[in-house]
């Protein structure tokens, strides 16, 4: 057996069973739990499945570095996959297989060949340059957005703001109408609320999700096929379907996963990383005060290594393995904790303090290997065009009222705040000096 | 101490990590592809060069240090 039997097992065992479970407590506040991760000796291996848990930041990166023994599929197949399918009834296990398939067919599940041909159309489209002639629209979307607030006098930047920009971005980089924003919302939520069938409520409304927004992107190929002009994004997976290097199937689910990934990450680095800053302390002052000097993607590199918005990832070895000394066996699920790698004290020094200083920061917010994230520069520069719109308008911004456990939602992969409270009115009007405005 | 900087096309799958990192010393071409703007700077690099190696997620990036 590869299990590790600590003093601690069995509090810990159900200290990860309740993060998996999406606890509410354990969601808001994962991070004694990811201690206790990292400081098992050996691998930590939780009982469902079984499976490995591995949260140190260089066990963290071997796994995702090594793309040979380890898969993507890690939340369909593999010995958690194969026990929480084992334990359903046939008509879920349909359900199950249905919407395993399909997300199968993501860029970021898929293996070899598929990946690479999917990856490849996505990647020219992200590309750092590409993204960079983008943000005159970020700030376009950022001002649209803060105005709004200002006007409505709306407190809540989750519902006035973090929820909306990204969507708003990838719906632009796909030629998705604006107005459909809050359809695709719905799907999306739940789409991401499910991990693999751990909560069956979850899995069933995933699987109806899927099925709507499948039906969906069937009728925004149809839509694009019919008109001239496209996005460069929406021209190359045309183009990619229309000679066949992508199937009907492989195009829909990669505009899935691109309206999926492109929005939920992003809008859990606003919420959960606005909230970080604005927690007291003088933090915020601080940000102001680097932003101005210049030094805002430092700033943001903090951020993203201390949020983490994509706080797991799965994968599920392909051949028996070694990692920290102890074997893993082929067919074994991997949950690979990037909230607690990035909290690694062997890698960042004193990783719970917020240093906006920091640098060079080598986190894995964005992951590591060749499934490292295909939109990090679209959420770079999302987050440095907001960060540096708040700093301008309001450089007094503060919370009108801490978050509790009950503002946190999500799961162990994607923990959000679901309400986040400002003041408001130390949101400036935007400067109207603006030549190029539309 | 004379530096040479080794970009891995076939590796690059243009994460902007390295752009990020040494801006001064990475950039990208009109194909999205990473170029060294200086292969071999005949001096010293700075510590942000290594990191950027260090980061690059696909391991793309080499540099040979050699003595002159």
């Amino acid at each position: 057996m590869m299990t590790t039997a600590m003093h601690d097992d069995t509090s810990l065992d159900d200290a990860v069973t309740r993060l998996l479970a999406s606890d509410a407590a354990a969601i808001a506040d994962p991070y004694p739990i990811y201690q206790r991760l990292r400081e098992t000796p050996g691998l930590y291996v939780h009982p469902s499945g079984p499976t490995v848990v591995v949260s140190r930041f260089e066990d963290a990166r071997e796994v995702l570095g090594n793309s040979t023994d380890m898969s993507n599929r890690g939340l369909a197949v593999g010995s958690r996959a194969d026990a929480i399918r084992a334990a359903l009834e046939p008509d879920d296990q349909r359900i199950f297989d249905e919407v395993a398939a399909f997300e199968n067919l993501y860029v970021s599940r898929a293996d070899g060949d598929l990946h690479q041909r999917v990856r490849r159309i996505s990647q020219r489209a992200f590309s750092p340059r590409k993204m960079a002639q983008l943000a005159d629209r970020a700030e376009e979307y950022t001002r649209q957005l803060l105005d709004d607030m200002v006007r409505d006098g709306e407190a809540d930047w989750v519902h006035g703001f973090s929820s909306r920009l990204p969507m708003m971005m990838i719906c632009s980089l796909l030629d998705v109408p604006l107005a459909d924003i809050d359809l695709i919302r719905g799907w999306t939520a739940k789409i991401g609320k499910n991990r693999g069938g751990t909560v069956l409520a979850d899995l069933r409304e995933a699987h109806a999700a899927l099925g709507e927004f499948r039906e969906y992107a069937r009728g925004l190929v149809a839509t694009h096929q019919a008109d001239t002009e496209h996005s460069e994004l929406v021209s190359s997976l045309m183009g990619a379907a229309a000679t066949g290097e992508l199937s009907e199937d492989e195009l829909l689910a990669t505009m899935v996963v691109l309206l999926f990934g492109g929005s939920d990450t992003t809008s859990a680095l606003l919420a959960n990383g606005l909230a970080t800053l604005l927690r007291g302390e003088g933090t915020w002052a601080e940000v102001v005060t680097r932003v101005r000097a210049g030094e805002l993607r430092t700033v943001l590199e903090e951020l993203l290594r201390f949020v983490t918005p994509v706080q797991t990832l799965w994968r599920v070895s392909t051949a028996d393995v070694e990692l920290a000394g102890r074997p893993i066996e082929a067919g074994t699920t991997c949950l690979i904790v990037l909230g607690a790698a990035n909290r690694d004290p062997s890698a960042f020094d004193q990783p719970d303090e917020l240093r906006l200083d920091r640098g060079p920061n080598h986190h894995l917010g964005f992951g590591h290997g060749i499934h490292f994230c295909v939109g990090a520069a679209l959420a770079r520069l999302e987050g440095t065009t907001v960060l540096e719109a708040l700093a301008a308008r309001a450089p007094d911004l503060s919370l009108r009222r801490q978050p509790t456990v009950d503002d946190w939602g999500g799961n162990i992969q994607f923990r959000t705040l679901e309400t986040l409270e400002i003041d408001i009115a130390a949101v400036r009007p935007a400067t109207t000096d603006r030549q190029d405005a539309p | 101490m004379t530096a040479r900087i080794h970009i891995d096309d076939q590796r690059c799958i243009a994460s902007g990590n390295c752009t990020a990192i040494a801006p001064d010393w990475f950039s990208f071409d009109d194909d999205d592809r990473v170029v060294a703007r200086q292969p071999a700077p005949g001096e010293q690099l700075p510590p942000d060069v290594d990191a950027a190696a260090n980061q690059c997620p696909v391991a793309a990036i080499a540099i040979e240090h050699a003595a002159t």
